[in-house]
């Protein structure tokens, strides 16, 4: 007995052991069941589509709102400001998270929007799809390339000194997703050609996947136009930005409103004029930005120097605009009123109006006399569109033209986004009248002063040991 | 005496052996274990030491012990009758290590490990075993986290050895290795004893889980032979201990509010009755006798209120706990069965614990075969203040003490005098403690299986299985009467509301395991090898409904089912996740002649929550140690009786305790919307480099007895090095995107210490005997590296290399200015400011982590009648004390909270106070931060066993014994809040400690 015992009871027990340790391999392979692991987060043409929405998700263009009016001259503190966003309007910015947080917003939104693109974009190289979704897979390549370098570009004109084709530093192009990424920043020269790339290819793209229906709350060959004539016109290509802010004109799907129907588009009541909006379904992060929700507390109110610029009477912008309170207190009415409540409403990143002002910016530079002309007719046929009785204004040169472009732009475009790089990119100062400030020492910030260019977040030049800072703020 | 049953037939004859086991000094020893050294044979002595056992012929041996004694082996004499006298085992050399995957005799053990056996767990008045173990257990801190009836411990042994993990140790019970932090369901009377294994030899046994010590509890067997039944019934009261803020009575916060007032005019300062309504505010003089009178009479009637908030919200709770035991056996089979009952209230209304457990425990032992059975099923319902440890209004211990005590607890009509205003924070309080409940309910499955089969003399192999199951199911229900619910503004909160949880935990464990043990000659040798397996699985699942039925509130079957008018959308939740480690691993031991002994071990541990590159690991152990007195070239004086001299060396890691969690090594995903889309985006980073935070032990240790074994005790020193330890590494806005940073295996940290555990048996006589014992550590945590960089925030504190863990960082508290009463701050550079600085915050301000722990008693018996006292201490620790911040604090004083008496704050030039001008605000400064080191009288019991000699007349009575103990009687403690054992950095506010007085009967059929 004992050997017989002894004779089964060991094999056994070895090959138990052996069955064990072989299915204890297979044991350690388990995966997560309430996040999506990498492999299974993007398997067809649906969750392309879905990793794209949440790439609109992070497009935020508030920030890019926020800082350009908080760095210029459309906006003074308001009666109810207790601190918010004080660093910023006094150029008492710098790198680090407390004095630099409204600052180094958008270069932290902008990549973490990048980040999204290129792990979207990655995925698409991993998946086979059939021959009758792809085209609607170029489409989705196509609206990712096209964020991805308008993010960058957001970027550029912020995080970088104004347009020179000689300036050493761009900023760092990414064109893959990577966590531990130590990424240098590119000349802007060469930082414009990669975008002018992801723009090429995001056209073709198009081109391939044939005709589609406009829609302004994605990116599609007319605002991806739009998009490459903003960068014409910031890199003075100013042919190419003729022919972008052309092509979407002609592309007919929007044209300049008035009336009741211009009102509307900022209440989202309408949405005449926009090429591109990140839209908002409950959340009232644009209502908000410059006043709270009840408009008890006006954070920011539009400053003087903007408010007695219009002709208050015939310009549909002013009350569309602006309103003011019981107290009598003027408060930014453009993104408050919303049609749908709760100061919800969409942040318009594109409109045609901008399209008009950049064609007329760009033949006034090329100064031909009958760019001359094309370019007053767009400023002319824009005023009457806004200004009750207009009546076509002569405008004696170049110099003359462009000035009055600058300041349609001030009129036409305040709190969307444009105003500090309008300044910015002109080579100007930022000058505030008087009454905008309650102390001199920020009522100016020079061309040449280096908070002109923003800087990098502190956490980024700490962790990214291959980066640079920009000139005039610490680095660690 | 008892029938022995035996089952010896193919063995041939028998005999029967007849004797009495007693102690050195004469007196018996009841409950001895009698075994025959051969064939299964066994039984226990009576109350009077006497025994007799019948064994086969073939049976030349028995072997005798008891707890507390040295074992002994007797030759059987031709006689048939014994006496065998047992050794008080004052070494405890001949005690038996339990490590979870071996028994070793102590003088084969090259580890550090300590016992704690049951007589000093038993009868204490707690819910939650490891709460008994503070101060038993040299190096090991244990602290309350909350006073709740069957709360958890706080448990660090050697100090803290990870900064985003928890330094749990691993619990292992009955060989199988258990959840952490929640034993409210096991009954502590069941435990025969508890090892705490704290070096490497001991701790790399458990390789990847080891590294925070490892705490093996093994539960009562059966004793053999004629069964005994024991019926043990204990009662008693709970009761809070002192708070050091006296608050203030009505008239004096009426005062002080006054006092605030015309310091701060036309603020809302005059929004404070006591200035508003007091003849003194400049209104009162111009206004008409009508309002006048009507002030007088308002400001009178809060003089009148005067609410003691204490007498309100605390209470004395009771215990009960009646437990009835059944121990015995029947020739190879023991077995040990008991059925508690435990009722706990807490010193607090709505708060309690109800257990019933029931464990059974069978064995079977014969000469080639070992099983063993352990099952324990058991069913918690606690009641709970849910909000204990946060520094909010819903937290009654703040409640109680910043509520004005000018106000009534009850309106007019006897409903609670709810309000908006936050300083009616204990009428709501009152409101919430008796509409709304939060509750849960716990099943608690714990199974363990083991089987030892000896193929030849030599080789042996086996297995084991166990379970640890786990259900609980929270509940938190509010009717829409309650003020909870009325209060709110949401709609469905409004409706009355019932949410239920329901966590699904279970834990496998298989193992199995083949070995070689040889005697030869003074040579003693044993290696095994194990394969192992060990799986968890969580799952929970919840729901939260609205509208509840008033007629049938608190069921899910009252709910109303939510629809596009009503609102009352049932909101879900849930989640499940699982993790898996497989190991294979070898043991060994040697010894030569009890003189030198070597243990090793070899563990190669996979984890499922690590990368597959860094997935397999191993961890090795290797401990020597040396009895000198065996040497023969050694001196050996009269006095000493034994001196051993270990050392040890090895790895573990932290498995149990990963702050990554289960797949904190994959990227992941989740869903999100967008504009009413769905989204997929980024939802954890993924380290893929993930990898388990390792801790080298080395350990020297000095085991000794003098005396005749009347003292004796052990010494050890270690340095405990962990590294890889998971730090934040800031990642590129860049790379990064969504992830500002990921944790990452780059820091280090070292703890340091020595332990002393000391014995001493002054007297030692058959009627009178003497015992006292102490035990204390003294620990050095540092953080010593933290992958390059010099510190970073971590939640409120600041970890820095260099320091130890938890050191404050905060602004020096310079005093206040007498002569404008503005407070002044220490700058960085020593110099006095006004201004609180962040720049300036320094870390001199010692750290929470303790460097002094231990503890002490005395046990004394004199016949029948036995005392013990048992002390338990920490010094060094330094704790935010964030109730003073509410206490004394004219910014809470403005706000209309109550004060603490003792609150002086400046008034006029001159006024040399600790306390600022109202006019400026108080900050967080080094002034909070307090000295929490305690020395409490743990536990105190007397106890009276009856003389068998009245007891063997009755004929029914084998022993019966009563007994009363206090817990937590006395504690001195410079700390001023409710407990100084709060285990965070700050004080929350934290369910102090409940002091209990408890009187039992136990009886022994």
């Amino acid at each position: 007995m004992k050997l017989t015992m002894k004779n089964l009871f060991l094999p056994i027990f070895f090959f138990s052991s052996l069955l064990v340790l072989t299915s204890c391999k297979r044991e350690l392979d388990l995966y997560p069941s309430d996040s999506i692991s990498e492999e299974k987060a993007f398997r067809n043409l649906d969750d392309i589509q879905k990793g794209t929405n949440g790439a609109y998700g992070l497009f935020s263009w508030k920030n890019v709102m926020y800082l350009n009016a908080l760095l210029s001259d459309e906006v003074r503190i308001g009666p109810g400001n207790a601190g918010q966003g004080s660093f910023t309007f006094r150029f008492q910015y710098g790198a680090d998270a407390t004095t630099g947080e409204d600052v180094t917003s958008v270069f932290i939104d902008m990549y973490t929007m990048i980040d999204q693109v290129n792990r979207v974009l990655g995925a698409i190289e991993k998946i086979g799809f059939s021959e009758e979704e792809q085209n609607q897979v170029n489409r989705i390549k196509a609206q990712l390339l096209t964020l991805r370098a308008v993010g960058h570009f957001e970027v550029l004109k912020l995080y970088a000194k104004k347009y020179d084709a000689g300036e050493p530093l761009g900023v760092s192009y990414m064109l893959k997703s990577d966590l531990y990424a130590q990424q240098p920043r590119e000349t802007v020269s060469r930082t414009l050609e990669l975008i002018e790339a992801d723009f090429n290819a995001a056209e073709a793209l198009f081109n391939a996947a044939g005709a589609q229906t406009f829609s302004d709350t994605v990116i599609n060959p007319v605002n991806l136009a739009g998009f490459r004539a903003r960068v014409a016109l910031y890199k003075h290509d100013w042919a190419n930005a003729v022919k972008y802010a052309g092509d979407v004109i002609a592309a007919n799907v929007k044209s300049l409103a008035t009336g009741n129907s211009f009102k509307a588009i900022w209440t989202d009541a309408g949405t005449a004029e926009t090429l591109f909006r990140i839209r908002y379904t409950n959340r009232p992060d644009i209502g908000e930005l410059w006043t709270t929700q009840s408009g008890a507390n006006i954070y920011f109110s539009p400053s003087n120097k903007l408010l007695y610029s219009y002709d208050f009477v015939n310009d549909i912008r002013f009350w569309s605009y602006f309103d003011y309170d019981n107290n009598g207190d003027f408060y930014i009415n453009k993104f408050f009123e919303s049609s749908r409540g709760g100061r919800v409403v969409d942040a318009k990143v594109m409109r045609i109006a901008e399209m008009y002002l950049i064609r007329a910016e760009a033949n006034a530079q090329i100064g031909t006399n009958a760019a001359l002309q094309l370019a007053a007719d767009d400023l002319n046929l824009l005023r009457s569109k806004r200004i009750a009785g207009y009546t076509n204004e002569p405008f004696a040169g170049k110099d003359e033209l462009l000035d009055a472009i600058l300041f349609e732009r001030f009129l036409e475009l305040p709190f969307e986004g444009f105003r500090f790089d309008d300044i910015k990119r002109n080579g100007l100062s930022v000058e505030r009248d008087e009454d905008d400030v309650d102390s001199p020492n920020w009522r100016t910030l020079p061309a040449s002063n280096f908070r002109m260019v923003l800087p990098l977040p502190l956490r980024e030049t700490q962790a990214n040991k291959r980066t640079e800072q920009n000139f005039g703020y610490i680095k660690n | 005496m008892g029938t022995i049953v035996f089952c010896a037939t193919s063995f041939g004859q028998s005999r029967t052996v007849e004797g009495r086991v007693i102690d050195e000094s004469g007196a018996p020893v009841p409950g001895s274990s009698v075994r025959s050294a051969t064939g299964n044979y066994g039984t226990a002595a009576d109350f009077n030491g006497n025994f007799t056992i019948v064994v086969s012929t073939d049976v030349k041996k028995l072997l005798i012990s008891a707890v507390g004694f040295l074992s002994e082996e007797i030759i059987i004499p031709a006689s048939n009758r014994v006496t065998v006298v047992l050794k008080l085992s004052g070494t405890e050399m001949e005690q038996v290590v339990v490590t979870g995957y071996s028994k070793l005799r102590r003088s084969e053990f090259a580890g550090t490990s300590t016992k704690v056996l049951s007589d000093k767990i038993e009868h204490v008045p707690m819910g939650s075993f490891d709460q008994i173990l503070q101060g038993r257990i040299p190096g090991m801190t244990v602290l309350s986290t909350s006073g709740q009836p069957g709360s958890e411990a706080s448990i660090t042994i050697r100090g803290v050895s990870s900064i985003s993990s928890s330094s749990d140790p691993l619990f292992v019970i009955d060989g199988v290795p258990v959840e952490s932090g929640i034993f409210q369901a096991i009954n502590p009377n069941d435990i025969a004893s508890v090892d705490v294994l704290r070096d490497a030899v001991a701790t790399a046994l458990y390789g990847s889980r080891g590294a925070a010590g490892v705490i093996v509890v093994t539960t009562k067997r059966g004793t053999g032979g004629k069964a005994k039944l024991t019926y043990n019934g204990q009662f008693g009261t709970t009761f809070r201990p002192k708070s050091g803020y006296d608050m203030m009575d009505a008239q004096e916060l009426l005062l002080a509010q006054e006092a605030y007032g015309k310091m701060l005019p036309g603020t809302t300062a005059d929004q404070l009755p006591g200035w508003f309504l007091s003849k003194n505010h400049p209104s009162y003089a111009t206004s008409s006798p009508e309002v006048q009178a009507r002030k007088d009479f308002l400001y009178d009637s809060l003089l009148n209120n005067n609410t003691n908030w204490d007498e309100m919200i605390f209470r004395d709770g009771s215990f009960r706990n009646h437990e009835i035991s059944l121990s015995g056996g029947s020739g190879k089979t023991r077995f040990y069965s008991s059925l508690g009952y435990y009722n706990e209230e807490g010193i607090i209304h709505r708060s309690d614990m109800k257990r019933f457990s029931f464990r059974n425990n069978i064995d079977y032992n014969d000469d080639r075969l070992s099983f063993a059975l352990s099952s324990l099923i058991g069913y918690t319902k606690r009641n709970f203040q849910e909000t204990d440890e946060s520094a909010v209004l819903g937290n009654p211990f703040l409640d109680v003490r910043i509520t004005p005590s000018y106000i009534s607890p009850y309106n007019p009509d006897g409903s609670f005098a709810v309000g908006n205003p936050a300083y009616y924070a204990a009428p709501n309080q009152l409101d919430f403690m008796t509409y709304n409940k939060v509750y849960n309910d716990q099943v608690k499955v714990l199974l363990g299986t083991n089987v030892l089969y000896n193929l030849t003399p030599e080789i042996y192999a086996g297995a084991q299985a166990g379970v640890d199951f786990r259900e609980t199911q929270n509940t938190v229900f509010w009717p829409a009467e309650s003020w909870y619910a009325r209060s709110s503004s949401n709609v469905r909160v409004k409706s009355g509301g019932l949410s239920e949880g329901l966590t699904r935990r279970l834990g496998l464990n298989g193992r199995v395991f083949a070995g070689y043990k040889k005697k030869f000659g003074a040579h003693d040798l044993d290696l095994s090898v194990h394969g192992e397996l060990n799986k968890r699985f969580q799952k929970s699942f919840g729901f939260t409904g609205y509208g509840l039925d008033p007629k049938t509130p608190n069921t899910p079957a009252a709910i109303t089912p939510g629809d596009a008018s009503n609102q009352l959308y049932v909101s879900t939740t849930g989640s499940k996740s699982s993790n898996a480690l497989s190991s294979l691993f070898g043991i060994g031991k040697y010894s030569f002649r009890d003189k030198y002994s070597f243990n090793l071990s070899y563990r190669y541990d996979g984890s499922s929550s690590l990368p597959e590159k860094n997935r397999f690991q191993s961890f090795y152990a290797i401990g020597a140690g040396w009895d000198l007195l065996k040497e023969g070239f050694m001196p050996k004086p009269n006095w000493l009786d034994m001196l051993r001299l270990r050392a040890s060396y090895g790895e573990s890691a932290n498995a149990n305790n990963f702050s990554i969690g289960n797949f904190g090594y994959l990227s992941t995903y989740r869903q999100g919307t967008y504009s009413g889309l769905t989204t997929i985006i980024p939802n954890t980073p993924g380290n893929a480099d993930a990898n388990w935070e390792y801790t080298a032990v080395s350990n020297i240790g000095l085991d000794f007895a003098l005396l005749k074994n009347r003292l004796y005790g052990d010494f050890n020193i270690y340095d405990k090095r962990t590294k890889g330890l998971y730090v934040e590494q800031q990642l590129s806005v860049i790379g990064g995107g969504a992830f500002e940073s990921i944790e990452s295996n780059a820091g280090r940290m070292r703890n340091r210490g020595v332990e002393l555990s000391l014995n001493a048996v002054p007297v030692k006589t058959a009627d009178l005997s003497w015992s006292l014992y102490f035990n204390g550590a003294i620990n050095n945590n540092k953080v010593t590296d933290l992958g390059g960089v010099q510190s970073y925030e971590y939640g409120t504190s600041l970890v820095t290399v260099g320091l130890p863990l938890g050191s404050h960082w905060e602004n020096g508290w310079a005093g206040v200015d007498a002569a404008t009463g503005k407070p002044l701050y220490y700058t960085k550079d020593g110099k006095i400011t006004d201004q609180a600085h962040v720049d300036d915050r320094v870390q001199t301000w010692g750290t929470s982590e303790p460097k002094y722990t231990g503890g002490f008693g005395s046990d004394l018996r004199y016949k029948g009648l036995s005392v013990s006292a048992f002390f338990t201490f920490i010094a060094e620790t330094y704790k935010y004390n964030n109730l003073e911040y509410f206490m004394e604090n004219t910014g809470f004083l403005s706000q209309g909270f109550n004060q603490a008496k003792n609150f002086k704050f400046w008034q006029k030039p001159g006024d040399q106070v600790n306390y600022q001008n109202p006019a400026y605000e108080n900050v967080f400064s080094s002034k909070y931060i307090q000295d929490a080191s305690f020395l409490r009288l743990r536990n105190i019991m007397v106890a009276y066993d009856l003389p068998s000699s009245w007891l063997e007349k009755t004929r029914v009575f084998s022993a019966l014994r009563i007994y009363v103990t206090g817990q937590n009687l006395l504690c001195w403690t410079n700390w001023k809040g409710y407990d100084p054992e709060e285990s965070s950095n700050y004080s929350l506010d934290s369910y102090p400690s409940s002091r209990v007085f408890t009187a039992g009967l136990s009886v022994t059929f």
